[in-house]
């Protein structure tokens, strides 16, 4: 009789290519039921049933009980229990308990790391008995490429990796028992003392993230600028123009720095030595997720969250390795003549990986960061059909990366002259690429200011033009993007890098931070402020990087899931009690923000009519639609009010209209260009379109 | 209301009638003079005049900076 094997996957998508590359054929039979797609590989005298999960089918939930806090009976529960947004994991459990059915093996065949372990292991043990979980065998990859599929399997380990397993469920334990309490304590806070409920919610990285950019803030908000000056001369050698630096960055007193104006005007200047410098720059290392995610923001504006779906659907097509890499380097198995050997069939990259072809040895650039389970970020050699544009740049920067990672160094000239007047030092600096090596690789992404001088001699004589003092203020700090903080948490240890991106989102979705440059709400601001105060054990960065060592302690099998549970039951339960002493405290001074909120988003500008009313968006309760009225209205002072678009997000724009004088609003909509109207139906500007333009 | 900053309504300590940010903005201008003044020679009015008119100033300093010339206007 012919065996038969279960391969549970992660994704749909990863389950196809799955299935296609253990098949014999490569032509597995597909089949579906209740929207679950599952297929059927022939692989020698087995049968092979690879289906797939929907990311998570089991999340933490509270085992019974009331909704307040603290809690901290838990329990693993199908994602349809713990949240109705995951309805769909309904479909596929049951889907998967009945393919389990008599199948005389099992195989996790899960993206390679904490999440994906996590993922086969509950399927395992909720769906196909807890026998299933001694008897299953781990595939090890880290591209979809046939090539890759057919060695995991070969490969593929005898057991599930445990102590991965472990430090994941640890992982969302851990995280569980902080959110649901924190966020149930902030609610609650705020709903015992003014009896408002709104769902509120910090986490053991979300506050001390929150904490950086509200410290920053408050460094912004309070900052105060001081007057410098620059001394700015220029030059002219062999009928060109050259700038010349003073020796001095900034000077710091008006008087000095005309005193040194009126010291170096219409004199000459005398170079008193010239520095050459060869330098050596070796290529980057081909990238890490955090790596990308910066330069995609950084090259394209692309957030984290755009920059890590665009990598994870090439991953999926089989363009590039797995993306949830902190690994900066590509080891020796990794096939680089062949990825090499597959890029030049892509018309850009013909010659760039032709060159590299040609040399005898490729040794790519490595980097100091490495991930025990997968390279860093690289293309399998596979081309692409069509992809969306976001696709098709997060796919080129990986390519070139890869290519330059394995390009020669470049190297640089560096040339600064010392340049006397009058007893002051000028520099005048230039710097030349002599040999451009990974550079040709990475052109498009690289910003080059070359100044190359003339041939500059010791006591040759040169004029000074244009010496000013220029007076400038210094700046405060600017506000964090999101790729300079994907790096400071990075740098500071908290969150892993597959939750950052999360995390960055969530704090933009609770409306605790705003903008591309990021700033604090009112919202975000009084929150952290009060937590500070009252409870500073929640925005600590101390605790969340120690319990990242204990979940990293697990995974080395350092310490056990049980004792870092417990660790945190003992951590959460004072810091909750001290919360609940000062809940009211808390709670009102977070509602007050919240009021500051909800009327700051209400506000569209001040009445054209009384004058002393504000014109605020106001629902009526009974139909649900909004309109624009003055708030007079509830003096019986002021009646006047305005229609308003029943769709999109509305922003006021700050100004009143000229011709009529009601406030001006922004109607942003999905896939819509943002139009900006009068208030006023019958304003006279509208008439006068309506007249002329039809 | 004696518990609460003058400027923005948040709660502050009894030893100052601003809050703990408006306050770090009066200590920053304190410190900031000293350098305004041996840089232009200027006095404190036409720095907290000067300081109002920089975009760089933050929000809360330009709160304390607007009150300190309201108070010496009276």
């Amino acid at each position: 009789m012919t065996r038969r094997i279960l391969v549970i996957c992660e994704k749909p998508t990863a389950a196809r290519r799955i299935a296609q590359a253990l098949d014999d054929d490569g032509a597995p039979e597909e089949y579906g039921e209740r929207g679950v797609p599952y297929h059927i590989a022939r692989r020698g005298s087995v049968d092979l049933i690879v289906v797939s999960a929907l990311g998570h089918l089991f999340a933490v939930a509270q085992d019974g009980g009331m909704w307040t806090y603290p809690v901290f009976n838990h329990a693993w529960v199908p994602g349809y229990e713990a949240d109705k947004r995951l309805s769909r994991t309904r479909n596929f459990i049951e889907v998967i308990r009945k393919l389990s059915i008599g199948v005389d093996g099992y195989v996790s065949a899960c993206d390679y790391d904490m999440e994906g372990s996590l993922i086969a292991y509950m399927v395992l043990l909720h769906v196909c008995g807890e026998e299933s979980v001694g008897l299953a065998r781990r595939m090890r990859y880290s591209t979809l490429t046939e090539r890759d599929l057919a060695n995991a399997w070969s490969e593929m380990s005898d057991t599930l990796d445990f102590p991965l397993i472990e430090a994941g469920c640890s992982r969302h334990e851990v995280d569980w028992l902080f959110g649901i309490n924190l966020s149930r304590a902030l609610t609650l806070s705020v709903k015992n003392a003014t009896g408002f409920f709104k769902v509120l919610s910090i986490g053991r990285v979300q506050g001390p993230t929150l904490n950086f950019i509200k410290e920053r803030e408050v460094e912004i908000r309070t900052f105060v600028p001081t007057p410098y000056w620059v001394l700015k001369a220029g030059t002219r050698v062999d009928g060109e123009k050259y700038p010349l630096e003073y020796e001095r960055p900034r000077i710091d007193t008006k008087r000095e720095a005309l005193e040194m104006v009126s010291a170096c005007r219409k004199k000459q200047g005398v170079i008193k030595a010239v520095r050459k410098k060869r330098l050596e720059q070796l290529p980057f290392p081909a990238f890490n997720l955090g790596d990308l995610q910066r330069e995609a923001f950084y090259k394209f504006r692309y957030s984290p969250r755009t920059t890590l779906r665009a990598a994870e659907r090439l991953y999926l097509g089989a363009l590039i390795s797995y993306p949830r890499t902190s690994s900066q380097r590509l080891p020796p198995s990794i096939d680089l003549r062949g990825i090499l050997k597959g890029l030049r069939e892509r018309k850009e990259y013909t010659n760039l990986a032709g060159v590299l072809l040609s040399k005898p040895r490729l040794r790519p650039r490595q980097g100091r960061k490495d991930d025990p389970a997968h390279p860093a970020i690289h293309p399998t050699g596979r081309l692409p059909g069509r992809l969306s544009r976001s696709e098709a740049r997060i796919f080129d920067l990986v390519c070139r990366r890869f290519m330059a990672a394995l390009g020669d160094p470049a190297v640089r000239e560096n040339v600064e002259a010392d340049v006397g007047v009058n007893g002051h030092i000028f520099g005048l600096k230039g710097n030349t690429v002599l040999e451009k090596g990974w550079m040709v690789y990475y052109e498009p992404y690289i910003r080059e200011k070359t100044v190359e001088l003339p041939p500059l001699s010791e006591g040759q004589l040169i004029p000074i033009t244009g010496v000013k003092a220029v007076k400038r203020f210094t700046k405060p700090a600017p506000r964090y993007n999101q790729g300079s903080l994907l790096k400071l948490m990075e740098d500071e240890g908290i969150g892993t890098k597959a939750t950052r991106t999360e995390i960055i989102d969530t704090l933009f979705r609770r409306a605790y931070i705003e903008g591309r440059n990021i700033g604090i709400t009112d919202l975000g601001f009084t929150v952290v402020d009060t937590l500070s105060r009252y409870v500073p054990e929640i925005l600590s960065i101390e605790m969340t990087r120690e319990l990242e060592w204990d979940l990293e302690s697990i995974q080395a099998g350092k310490t056990n899931r049980e004792a870092v549970i417990l660790k945190t039951v003992e951590g959460l339960k004072p810091i909750l009690s001290e919360f609940k002493l000062n809940e009211e405290l808390i709670g009102s001074e977070i509602n007050e923000a919240l009021r500051r909120e909800t009327r700051k988003a209400s506000f569209l500008g001040m009445c054209p009519s009384c004058g002393t009313g504000e014109i605020r968006v106001i629902t009526n309760k009974k139909t649900g639609k909004r309109f624009a009225g003055c708030s007079n209205f509830f003096n019986d002072l002021c009646s006047i009010s305005y229609p308003l678009p029943q769709r999109g997000k509305i922003q006021a724009m700050g100004k009143a209209c000229p011709e009529c004088g009601a406030p001006v609003i922004k109607v942003i909509r999905r896939r819509r260009r943002p139009w900006e109207l009068c208030l006023n139906f019958d304003c006279p500007t509208k008439k006068r379109v309506g007249k002329d333009g039809g | 209301m004696e518990d609460r900053c003058r400027l923005c309504g948040l709660r502050r300590g009894s030893e100052s009638e601003y809050c703990r940010y408006h306050q770090t903005a009066m200590k920053n201008l304190e410190i900031a003079f000293e350098n305004w003044e041996k840089a232009l020679g200027i006095g404190w009015l036409g720095f907290l005049k000067e300081v109002m008119e920089r975009k760089e100033t933050g929000a809360w300093t330009k709160d304390v900076a607007a009150d300190l010339l309201s108070k010496e206007r009276l």
